[in-house]
């Protein structure tokens, strides 16, 4: 890369032609890196008839990064250049038909799934959009540069990077009709040094949980709150049963789960149904609505890929329930082996391995060896392995999917640790061992623990405090490792809080809170001046 | 006849004076362990027509009263080892409670030690949360609760 000048003495860096960079590659030049939080594509067609039509891709699952773009090999750079490799534009010539997109290659280093942001964090530096070193820059109204022309008997047909400021999702949408291969390389200095600052950030200044919003609405006490993983959404749940889900719940709402697109909201209720509602813009809709549970329903989960849901209920069981087409959903398989009310039912981060914690006091994890769908519990963390000794409300994993918390009406917060790579590369199923117990921080049933992107535990309890944790990053050989109290934000609501939830957003370390009070709470955790 | 009432025979007691109550006893929750017999005494037993506090089921010694905290204990004594209807006299007590006490009060039930064959399972469910409030919306229970709680009594 060199900087060079245009005709009005601005410098633009300029990408050369090497090993690295396909022609066909497309660049955006002299955007400031602190102004882009969002990249897109646009497609604009020319349809028959002459008209210009803007569309955006249509999303479903086919975030690739999840990343606002980042800066050029030169680190003081203000400009950023996004490299997209082996764009290929669509052939000039001929008109184009609602069919005429070239598919999205199914390449593994293409497809990093935006429901998979640990294996993306653990691989992502920069996304680039190169455009042939011959090209100009082409600059249109505010944040819209244009990629390139294409020539077709129907018109112009212009590809074009749209570039917006938007707070919250952090994203790409794949331009229909280009085929793009994304390549990811590690820069593990820079991983160093970034969690390295935090990790200062952390233990060394003074930390503050400051509560930013409070939502009211609620008349009866809030039993979840879920924060929507690609918009600035937070669906709460209540006993107050608000109008839209009283026509299809009779009983309290107990749980909420959005799907990992974002589109559907799963609601677990007493009344022992669960219902899946499509987000329609200005309000919801009931899709569908999963039976069977012989009485309260007190979960759901979706799996990383959003193909399965799983449910569990005071009936002792977990339900797994196939995503098919056309809102269909189907009953996959019902697994019995906890002897009580199972409280919380969770899939794993990354792998279609689903736990259960319930009354009776343990975890349980199940699996299907085979990929055939017929899951059976391969491991139950009870008393005898370190477990816990009243029954567990909660289950979270970090990031990495590697450990998990649990928390339990046995005033406890417990570590465990996976080799999970051992499962990912296929040689069976790896168990869970328990690492870390941290008690004496809560005086009454913990209800709810979460886990944050960058690794702060948080915890709600019945002593109507929130606690934050961190690894102390002290290696004991014999011990373990071992967690440090961050802060314990006293009577941060007036009654009980039953849930707890970090944002997805990397931006700020936003926490919501749910309690009896009727309240949902968001806090942000900053360093006090 | 009796029915298949489990204890046919219950001991009542003769229901103890109401002292009358002067102005200052009335006001706030400072004597909050004094008024809340007051509260739950009078809940009817569930199979029989006396009231908890007749059949020695609650005595001024149930409650404990944590005034600093706003926590509350108490501890009640079914009248057979084998009660079944000691879960139902459990969720009695919360759901009066829940009506005459400041909400952010937080309350723990237990039956008195020693005085049921399920001790520990009977005190896990009348306090896991989230099965009182599920049990309370139970219409059949429900009904049963309301009618044990709406005494005549003054």
């Amino acid at each position: 890369m060199r900087r060079c000048s245009s005709g009005d003495n601005t410098e633009f860096l300029k990408i050369e032609f090497d090993d690295s960079v396909h022609k066909h590659s497309g660049v955006l030049y002299r955007v400031p890196l602190g102004n882009i939080n969002r990249v897109g594509f646009k497609n604009h067609r020319v349809d028959s008839s002459g008209i210009l039509i803007q569309e955006l891709v249509d999303r479903r699952h086919r975030f690739v990064v999840v990343k606002p773009v980042l800066s050029t090999n030169n680190p003081k750079a203000q400009d950023t250049v996004v490299v997209v490799e082996k764009l290929e534009p669509l052939c000039a010539g001929g008109g184009w038909d609602a069919g005429d997109y070239s598919n999205f290659p199914d390449a593994p280093d293409a497809a990093v799934a935006r429901h998979a942001p640990a294996a993306f964090d653990e691989v992502f530096v920069a996304l680039w959009v190169v455009e042939a070193a011959d090209e100009r820059p082409n600059h249109g109204g505010g944040s819209v540069d244009s990629l390139g022309y294409e020539r077709s008997a129907s018109g112009w047909v212009r590809f074009e990077l749209v570039v917006s400021i938007d707070n919250w999702f952090e994203g790409f949408v794949l331009l229909v009709g280009l085929s793009v291969i994304v390549r990811f390389r590690r820069d593990r200095e820079r991983e160093r040094e970034r969690d390295e600052g935090r990790r200062m950030d952390l233990m060394e200044k003074n930390l503050e949980l400051i509560e930013v919003q409070k939502l009211e609405g609620h008349t009866d006490r809030v039993w979840n709150a879920a924060w929507n993983p690609v918009s600035p959404i937070l669906a709460s749940c209540s006993g107050d049963n608000s109008t839209v889900l009283e026509e299809t719940h009779t009983r309290t709402v107990r749980s909420c789960s959005w799907s990992p697109s974002g589109k559907l909201l799963a609601t677990a209720s007493f009344d022992g149904t669960t219902a899946i509602w499509e987000d329609l813009g200005d309000e919801f809709e009931c899709i569908s609505t999963l039976e069977g549970h012989e009485n309260e329903v007190k979960s759901v989960s979706w799996n990383a890929s959003g193909s399965y849901l799983a449910t569990c209920s005071r009936d002792k069981s977990v339900w797994i329930w196939e995503v098919l087409g056309g809102n269909e959903y189907d009953c996959a398989s019902v697994l019995n082996g906890h002897t009580q009310d199972v409280k919380m039912v969770l899939w794993h981060p990354t792998l279609d391995v689903l736990f259960s914690c319930s009354y009776d006091n343990t975890i349980k994890v199940w699996w299907s060896e085979d990929d055939d769908g017929d899951y059976q519990c391969v491991q139950t963390l009870d008393e005898s392995t370190n477990g816990h000794s009243s029954t567990v409300w909660a289950i979270s994993f970090n990031a990495a999917g590697d450990k998990m918390v649990t928390c339990s009406d046995d005033l406890t917060l417990k570590i465990w640790g996976a080799d999970i790579s051992m499962m990912h590369s296929g040689e069976g199923y790896a168990p869970w061992t328990h690492l870390c117990t941290l008690s004496g921080y809560h005086d009454r049933t913990i209800f709810s623990t979460h886990w944050s992107s960058d690794d702060i535990i948080a915890s709600g309890a019945g002593d109507d405090a929130i606690g934050l944790f961190v690894d102390s990053k002290q290696h004991d050989p014999v011990n373990g490792p071992s967690y440090n109290l961050l802060l314990k934000k006293e009577k941060a609501h007036e009654m009980d809080i039953n849930s707890v939830q970090w944002s997805p957003s990397k931006e700020s370390r936003l926490l919501a809170s749910a309690s009896d009070d009727g309240m949902v709470k968001i806090w942000q955790l900053e360093t006090t001046p | 006849m009796t029915l298949g009432l489990l204890n046919a025979n219950p001991v009542v007691q003769a229901k103890k004076e109401r002292l009358a109550r002067t102005q200052d006893q009335h006001r706030d929750y400072d004597g909050l362990d004094t008024l809340d017999t007051k509260y739950v005494r009078d809940i009817r037993d569930p199979e029989h027509p006396y009231s908890l506090e007749q059949l020695s089921v609650l005595s001024e010694d149930s409650i404990t009263l944590d005034d600093k905290l706003n926590r509350i204990l108490i501890t009640f004594t079914p009248t057979i080892q084998h009660c079944r209807m000691a879960t139902i006299i459990g969720l009695c007590l919360r759901a009066k409670l829940k009506e005459c006490l400041p909400l952010h009060y937080k309350v723990d039930i237990r039956v008195s030690p020693g005085s049921h064959a399920d001790e520990d399972s009977v005190n896990k469910q009348l306090n896991d949360k989230e099965r009182v409030v599920a049990a309370l919306e139970n219409p059949n229970l429900r009904q049963l609760v309301d009618e044990c709680i709406c005494s005549n009594e003054i």
